[in-house]
């Protein structure tokens, strides 16, 4: 294979160490390697508890894989448990890419999640020293000295090696720092024999891969790629490519989606199956994405809703749930919306469990003006625009529980338990 | 931090130890405080584990006033209040300003 023509840089993606259990380590004085910790949502909705991370001991002694539930955990003294503080973790990745500014500029760091970055390092890192290695390890340490938390670097010549090295090999190492290259892809990307490992192959595109033959990264390297796009489509070039370690997408590009949407999902605490309460959250979280357009300054004109049953009822209707979509107004009101989501609602369920509730708000244009309806009179259509905004400035300035509706103090309602979460879990606001 | 905001976040932190207090049987309950060298400040949690199961450590207040005049000033209102024992960790060699006296006996894992 010639690469010669294939962009050359240096990529380093760099991850935390278990990164919520770090961080609870850290703070309470202890050495996150050598500590048995659990970070467990203890949220409503959580079954009992659900646990977001564990330390890198937890794992190694008693088998704790995230997301397990609290009766997976073994009663062992040793044992921390913790609950989640996602503020804290939120400044803590702020302070972590504010180090990685000091390596790259602003314009080649790109954070991936709450605790991945990807840094281009193609310019700046004969800076800081002889190799990508030297320079991963002192951006180790930097971290390590400054914050108490351990970085896990994936070394790269495009994003794709560099994800690749770490999730395959940088988490195994001895220095936690891991490197493919184009020299090393038949070395170390046609030996990964399990599909999944690998970014961007799941559990489904691994069965679709196993049909067509395909059992490993050798095999997927040396097949027809013709046969692949027919297959799999755009997604079988993409694969062929990863097999060879090609990865030509520019980071500085930013990608414009073609349409933006604003949502909010949520997983009900119980089985509902009162339409009454299954109303009330879908108006709940209705108002908040209607909150969330006003914010943008933006008008929807698509709605959409998405219900997932429970267990139960999954089996006894052979149906997961049902997700419609209407077309409305440019709107961004509260009330306009929520009777929309209510009607769909009406409409397609037929008494089942439901668990989970989403609600996106889509075709977004800005907000440049209201367009007035002939139908309705002038006074109470302005009253009522200005009814949500002051509702809005209310909640900017005292809090999202400072103004609910009555309703949401019923049985059944989310709201207000659900406000002092950030991604639904404890942000831990109250214990600053 | 003056006297009457010492007293109240004081308060504060005993209550909120309170709060997760449940007088269980065979569990141990104590306070600990952190003296957290990165971000500088100084952290409360309150631990409580049963005999022979998990340790459960929940955040309880985060100092920023990074004083350990101000701290030991704190550690004696928060005494006054509450019988809880008070575990300390990243004090090894730190000494309480007024008697000289030693915070931490012993070193952690850390240190």
């Amino acid at each position: 294979m010639d690469y010669s023509h294939e962009p050359h840089g240096v990529y380093f993606l760099i991850d935390n160490k278990s990164f919520y259990a770090s961080v609870e380590c850290v703070s309470r004085g202890l050495e996150p390697l050598k500590t048995c910790l659990v970070v467990m949502s203890e949220a409503d909705n959580t079954n009992g508890g659900l646990i977001l991370a564990t330390s890198p001991m937890a794992k190694q002694l008693f088998h704790i894989t995230n997301v397990s539930r609290r009766r997976d955990l073994p009663d062992d003294p040793r044992l921390i448990i913790v609950p989640p503080r996602m503020n804290l973790y939120i400044k803590k990745n702020l302070q972590i890419n504010t180090i990685f500014q000091r390596f790259v500029a602003d314009e080649d760091l790109y954070p991936y999640s709450i605790d991945e970055s990807i840094l281009d390092l193609t310019h700046s890192w004969r800076l800081f020293g002889s190799s990508p290695q030297q320079v991963a390890q002192l951006i180790q340490d930097t971290v390590h000295k400054e914050l108490g938390l351990r970085l896990t670097v994936g070394i790269g010549e495009n994003p794709l090696q560099a994800k690749i090295a770490l999730d395959v090999y940088a988490k195994h190492d001895q220095n936690f720092i891991g490197q493919v290259t184009y020299a090393t892809v038949p070395t170390k990307l046609w030996t990964i024999s399990n599909l999944v490992d690998v970014w961007s192959i799941g559990k489904r595109t691994a069965r679709h891969l196993t049909r067509l033959g395909i059992t490993n990264l050798f095999e997927l390297a040396h097949s027809n790629p013709y046969m692949l796009v027919q297959e799999m489509g755009i997604i079988g070039a993409q694969l062929f490519a990863l097999a060879w370690g090609i990865d030509r997408s520019k980071l500085s590009q930013r990608i414009k989606p073609k349409d933006k949407s604003l949502g909010n999902s949520q997983v009900l605490p119980r089985d509902y199956s009162q339409q009454t309460e299954i109303e009330l959250v879908i108006k709940e979280i209705g108002q908040q994405v209607a909150a969330r357009v006003r914010h943008h300054h933006q008008l929807t004109s698509c709605l959409s809703l998405s219900i997932g049953f429970a267990y139960a009822a999954d089996t006894d209707t052979k149906r997961s749930g049902f997700s419609h979509e209407c077309k409305l107004e440019p709107t961004d009101e509260s009330r306009l919306i929520t009777e929309q989501l209510l009607r769909l609602f009406r409409q397609f369920w037929q008494g089942e469990a439901i668990r989970n509730i989403a609600v996106y708000c889509s075709r977004l244009c800005a907000n440049t003006g209201e367009q007035l309806d002939l139908f309705t009179p002038l006074h109470r259509q302005i009253k009522q625009q200005q009814f949500d905004h002051v509702v809005d400035q209310v909640r900017a300035k005292f809090g999202t529980t400072s103004l609910v509706m009555a309703s949401s103090l019923l049985r059944g309602g989310t709201l207000i338990r659900r406000s002092a979460l950030v991604g639904g879990h404890n942000g831990g606001n109250s214990f600053e | 931090m003056n006297d009457q905001i010492l007293k109240r976040e004081a308060k504060l932190i005993v209550q909120r130890c309170q709060d997760q207090f449940k007088q269980r049987r065979q569990t141990r309950y104590w306070i600990k405080v952190v003296n957290d060298r990165y971000d500088q400040t100084y952290n409360f949690f309150f631990n409580y584990q049963r005999l022979h199961q998990v340790e459960r450590s929940v955040p309880v207040r985060t100092i920023t006033e990074f004083d350990l005049h101000r701290l030991e000033l704190l550690i004696q209102e928060i005494k006054r209040l509450t019988e809880f024992n008070i575990e300390y960790e990243g004090f090894y060699h730190f000494l309480w300003p007024s008697s000289q006296r030693q915070i931490q006996k012993r070193g952690n894992q850390v240190e």
